[in-house]
């Protein structure tokens, strides 16, 4: 809501500056976003008056006006406006004069005729974006009055971000009342308008949809004055509140529902046939829009219509066929109460947003139909005459919202706000706020006003109460309340979180990366999957929710290579949406990236770049964070369509795919146009166990380890796994571990062949190996893999 | 026994002039060797008169001792000198970069999330986590936020049909969780929000942290001290400015805005900033989800991680959180 500080202060006027009254309002809830000037400064423009004028002797559309700015002295000032004409007053800029911006008006020479000032527009005076013509200012005005001050123009106008609660302070007369409560002065101003009828004329009404319409008020006025516009002051208000100027009839609703809080609608009674009727619409029934936009109405909207058809969206926007004009004779005048879920979400519906719909969906107080209709009806006849028809009102008292009365225990306040208050100032609080309050034993009765439609719990009371005490008057406690053991993450968290740490310290850096992607890349890595669509999203790019983090990971790395970093290092955590039999399942998974250099480039590092080990490596690093039983993860081959079929593998822990990893696919790369290898891994946080296996010390050995190398020769396609396998049958206590430290094809080696070299480490833990017992070892390991996988010892 | 002061002379002078450990070594043997030159003269000592041995033999000790010694100071001070020149020789440039894996950073939204629940499992609450797909009566209904309600205007959700959307906070969390736990409850919810909304100042995706306490004596007072005493630590300033507005949430009644007070360090002037969203669960809520209000109140708070981290860092643009261009990734290692 914007207002006009004047236009509040009319009502009631606290002894308070600006921006006291904008931190009071703020702090109750009614949060000012912005306080502005009303108009630019300018000044030495006054209003007066073109007492003749003569088309200009060389140039067409121009005149030379005689102007009377009640100096005594007639001023010669040429004027191009198309609306110049004798006898109107005008905005007068008189030599000196300082226009917004801090532009001077000097005396100047027009196409050869001297201009002793400038006729200005509501555009040069800063009072609109753009205006046709000059400024035609009212015959009352003074002649020589200063327009700055006349216009009142020294004002703010408060931008207040009501919360949709407040929906009784989207008026000036709402507003007021709040100030009033707050600052404990009264509203001024009543507004208790009677206007009589001076015809007898009825336009029938017909309410069938009496729920959802419980009251209308409407009534006619014939023979208006045509091509009048509003007066500048209510224009000027309308533009301070935000509202555009449309025609004097039009204004003069939108006036009234601005400083009453009452949306009204004016029809074209001439364009209307025979009768009002409110329902709802019939299947296929259209309108167009007063905006222009055509509308296929629902059967669950609600309609003005005439006997023949819809002429308005009720409670939202009128119908362009019946809409006012400055042409308009006559006007039917509606001034309604809809029941707020029946507006609710039509609007949006057609992606509209009315300063109508936006209140009749938070409610307007029903009392407010007869005093607008009072309100617009005089303002009319000031500004257009005609003649007045009888108020009819159509009405469903029954269906009509009644305050309820709240039973508010004293107590209640105490526990919820943790400060006493007397059961005397809760009341005299709440009748601050126009509730009638009265004492039931204990408790109080509240009765709320009929315009705070959001006030029906003791705990809406309770704020109510907390407002107007101020919240930063609510003592802080001091100490802590209720339950106080410190709790434990969960261990899976814990896990988590050594995992990034070590991932962080092995160089990657965290990513967050949107939870929705491309649909052409989600495609790419999971070809077979139907990926969960968004119906609304921001753009095509960000339309399918990620099966995987990969498409996240690459689409980061492809940013940062734009950016000239090859060598890049990435992780993120988060959740991974995949459609299956039994529904949406959200997993969350923790997925990386490497590319690129191994290690950063530097002098004392010769450069290599990043293979499958690398990211095995640190697949294997995170494996051993989880702390997870050897004995039950198994590595296999995996074929995976983001990964390239001959460098992808997955380790599986308990018949479930823990982690899978390898090369981003070839043909993927090439898809997204990446000149570099591209190493990924995943793993599923959902299947660590919820609780690590704790770790179990084992005692060290007194007695020297002892190592003995051999390099074999074995066929090249001989899985490294295999050979360990073999060894690990032997069931040898006392080897340790063997550890693989050279694997080489080449110049010695047969085609075909590779070289393959164990270091094999002995030790017994209760003393030391004898020679012979090494020898022994070691000849039968030998054996064992010349047998089983056709090993060649090589000296 | 000119000879053995001309002997001595002859020793003490090559030892001095000699250059390395292997010269000085001959030297060594060639002198006091099993065959050494002063060795020899003991030897010879049997051929003197026997009343002359003893001063004679004395006299060879004492040459041999002397000369002894000069071997050993030679010596050390020959490898002083080799130690010396090797030292000097592996003089390395200290100043060249070590040889390193450059490290890795977390996210600084993962940092502010981190203190965030650091602070709170301290004091006593629990970590829990729920949907990112959500369902329209946990996200909106149960939350008090029926069909058409003006405040889901203010939530620009995303839908899948099916009743099925992104949800727009965590608050979401809330009810999954009093839904399957009885109070007294004390947690708080981390996660990913979503609103469909992009611009500078908006991102469509974005995190929150939502917290609940409900137990039999909850107070507003109690959540006002909760939160101020978090905002201190959080921001290490217990002087911070903070203030309490009344605000609007359809789930909470009293509601609260917090805003803290930051100065612009260009301008000089103190600005209020929003940073927390707050109130007493409303007994509506707590209706849904079968917890008597009658016994049991709460209180329940959401703040935004991204606005926090702004303003801890000092991060002008929204959008820097999710482009992850590795220079600003880097700035938190």
């Amino acid at each position: 809501m914007q207002v006009s500080e004047l236009w509040l202060r009319e009502w009631v006027s606290p002894a308070a500056t600006t921006q006291q009254l904008a931190d009071t309002l703020t702090m109750a809830g009614l949060e000012v976003d912005s306080i502005r000037p009303a108009a630019p400064a300018f000044s030495g423009v006054v209003a007066a008056r073109i007492a003749g004028l003569t088309a200009h002797p060389d140039t067409e559309g121009l005149h030379v006006c005689s102007v009377d700015d009640g100096s005594g002295q007639l001023l010669s000032v040429v004027c191009g406006a198309d609306n110049v004409r004798a006898g109107i007053m005008v905005a007068l800029a008189r030599i000196g004069a300082q226009l917004p911006g801090n532009v001077p008006v000097e005396a100047k020479t027009l196409a050869g005729v001297e201009s002793s000032g400038m006729l200005c527009s509501s555009a040069e005076l800063g009072l609109a974006e753009s205006s046709r013509g000059i400024l035609e200012l009212p015959e009352t005005c003074g002649l020589g009055v200063d327009l700055y001050r006349y216009m009142g123009l020294d004002d703010a106008v408060i931008d207040i971000d009501l919360t949709p609660n407040r929906s009784d302070c989207l008026s000036v007369q709402g507003l007021a009342r709040e100030v009033s409560a707050l600052f404990e002065v009264p509203v001024e101003k009543s507004l208790d308008c009677k206007t009589v009828h001076s015809i007898d004329t009825v336009f029938p009404v017909c309410v069938e949809a009496p729920e959802n319409c419980p009251r209308y008020v409407g009534r006619i006025i014939t023979g208006v004055e045509r091509d009048v516009s509003a007066p500048l002051w209510i224009q000027e208000k309308l533009r301070r509140c935000g509202v555009r100027s449309v025609n004097a009839i039009t204004d003069i609703t939108n006036y009234v529902m601005l400083e009453l809080g009452q949306p009204m609608h004016a029809f074209d009674l001439d364009r209307l046939q025979s009768g009002i009727v409110v329902r709802f619409a019939r299947p296929s029934e259209t309108l167009q829009l007063l905006n222009g936009q055509e509308v296929k109405l629902a059967e669950d909207e609600l309609v003005i219509a005439d006997a023949e058809n819809p002429v308005a969206l009720a409670g939202i926007m009128g119908g362009q066929h019946t809409a006012v004009t400055d042409q308009t004779r006559s006007v039917f005048l509606e001034s309604a109460w809809f029941k707020p879920e029946t507006i609710a979400g039509k609007a949006r519906k057609y992606g509209l947003h009315t300063d109508s719909s936006h209140r009749f969906e938070r409610g307007v107080d029903p009392g407010l139909a007869h005093q607008a209709m009072q309100r617009a009806t005089q303002l009319i006849l000031e500004t257009v005459g005609g003649h007045v028809g009888p108020v009819i009102c159509e009405e469903n008292e029954s269906c009509l919202p009644r305050p309820v009365p709240v039973v508010l225990e004293p107590s209640r306040v105490e526990a919820l706000l943790g400060m006493d208050i007397s059961t005397a100032e809760i009341s005299s609080l709440l009748e601050r706020l126009h509730c009638k309050v009265s004492l039931q034993g204990h408790s109080l009765r509240v009765i709320p006003p009929g315009f705070r439609t959001d006030l029906s719990i003791p705990e809406d009371l309770i704020e109510e109460i907390a407002r107007l005490i101020g919240y930063e008057n609510i003592p802080a406690s001091g100490t802590e309340s209720g339950i106080l053991n410190a709790s434990d993450s969960t261990p899976r968290v814990n896990t988590l979180e050594q995992m990034r740490q070590a991932l962080v310290l092995c160089g990657y850096h965290e990513i967050i990366s949107f939870s929705f992607v491309n649909p052409h890349i989600e495609k790419l890595f999971n070809p077979e999957h139907d990926a969960k669509e968004l119906e609304n999203p921001i753009s095509k790019d960000l339309s399918v929710m990620r099966s995987s983090i990969w498409p996240g990971l690459v689409q980061a790395s492809r940013y940062n290579f734009n950016r000239q970093q090859l060598r890049i290092r990435f992780f993120e955590q988060g959740l991974q949406f995949r459609q299956t039999a039994e529904g949406l399942q959200q997993l969350p998974v923790l997925s990386g990236l490497i590319t690129g250099d191994c290690e950063p480039q530097q002098w004392g590092i010769r450069p290599r770049k990043t293979d499958f080990y690398d990211i095995k490596g640190d697949v294997e690093h995170l494996l051993e964070i989880a702390a997870l039983p050897r004995d039950q993860l198994a590595l296999e081959p995996l074929d995976d369509p983001g990964l390239h079929p001959g460098q992808a593998a997955r380790v599986v822990f308990r018949d479930q795919t823990l982690v899978r990893f390898g090369a981003l696919h070839p043909r993927i790369q090439a898809d997204l146009d990446i000149d570099q290898e591209i190493f990924l891994f995943e793993l599923h946080l959902d299947e660590l166990p919820s609780r690590p296996l704790g770790k179990v010390f084992r005692p060290l050995s007194k007695f020297p380890l002892i190592r003995r190398d051999i390099t074999l020769v074995v066929d090249e396609a001989l899985q490294a796994a295999e050979i360990c396998l073999n060894i690990e049958q032997m069931q040898i206590a006392c080897l340790q571990r063997v550890e693989i430290f050279s694997v080489y094809t080449g110049q010695g080696i047969p085609k075909g062949y590779k070289s393959i070299s164990l270091g094999l480490i002995l030790q017994e833990f209760s003393r030391t190996l004898r020679d012979k017992e090494i020898e022994q070892t070691v000849t039968s390991i030998v054996t064992q893999l010349e047998n089983r996988v056709g090993a060649k010892i090589r000296s | 026994m000119t000879d053995l002061d001309s002997l001595q002379t002859e020793a003490l002078a090559e030892i001095d002039s000699v250059r390395d450990v292997d010269a000085l070594e001959s030297l060594r043997i060639r002198f006091l060797g099993k065959k050494g030159l002063l060795t020899e003269q003991l030897k010879a000592l049997g051929k003197l008169p026997r009343d002359s041995r003893p001063a004679a033999g004395q006299k060879i000790n004492r040459i041999k001792s002397r000369v002894q010694q000069a071997v050993e100071e030679k010596k050390s001070r020959l490898q002083e000198s080799v130690l010396h020149s090797r030292l000097s020789s592996e003089t390395l440039d200290i100043t060249l970069p070590g040889r390193r894996q450059n490290l890795g950073s977390l996210h600084p939204v993962t940092r502010i999330l981190t203190r965030i629940r650091e602070y709170f499992l301290q004091h006593g609450f629990a970590v829990v986590e729920g949907p990112e797909v959500e369902d329209e009566f946990h996200n909106f209904e149960a939350l008090n936020i029926p069909a058409h309600h003006p405040a889901r205007a203010m939530h620009d959700t995303f839908y899948f049909g099916d009743n099925l959307l992104l949800r727009t906070h965590t608050s979401s969390v809330q009810i999954r969780l009093m839904q399957h736990q009885a109070p007294p409850m004390r947690v708080i919810a981390p996660g990913r929000v979503y609103r469909c909304d992009s611009d500078p100042t908006h991102s469509p995706m974005f995190h929150q942290v939502e917290g609940l306490l409900v137990d039999e004596q909850v107070s507003f007072a109690d959540l006002k001290s909760t939160l101020i005493k978090f905002l201190q630590v959080f921001f290490e300033d217990e002087n911070l400015p903070i203030r309490f507005r009344p605000s609007y949430f359809p789930f909470t009644e009293p509601s609260a805005e917090i805003d803290v007070a930051m100065v612009d360090s260009e301008s000089g002037d103190i600005r209020w900033l929003e940073v927390i969203g707050c109130g007493m669960v409303h007994p509506a809520v707590f209706e849904k989800v079968g917890i008597d209000a009658d016994r049991y109140r709460g209180y329940a708070f959401g703040m935004g991680v991204e606005r926090l981290a702004m303003l801890r860092y000092r991060i002008d643009d929204l959008r820097l959180f999710f482009d992850n261009d590795l220079r600003f990734l880097q700035q938190f290692a």
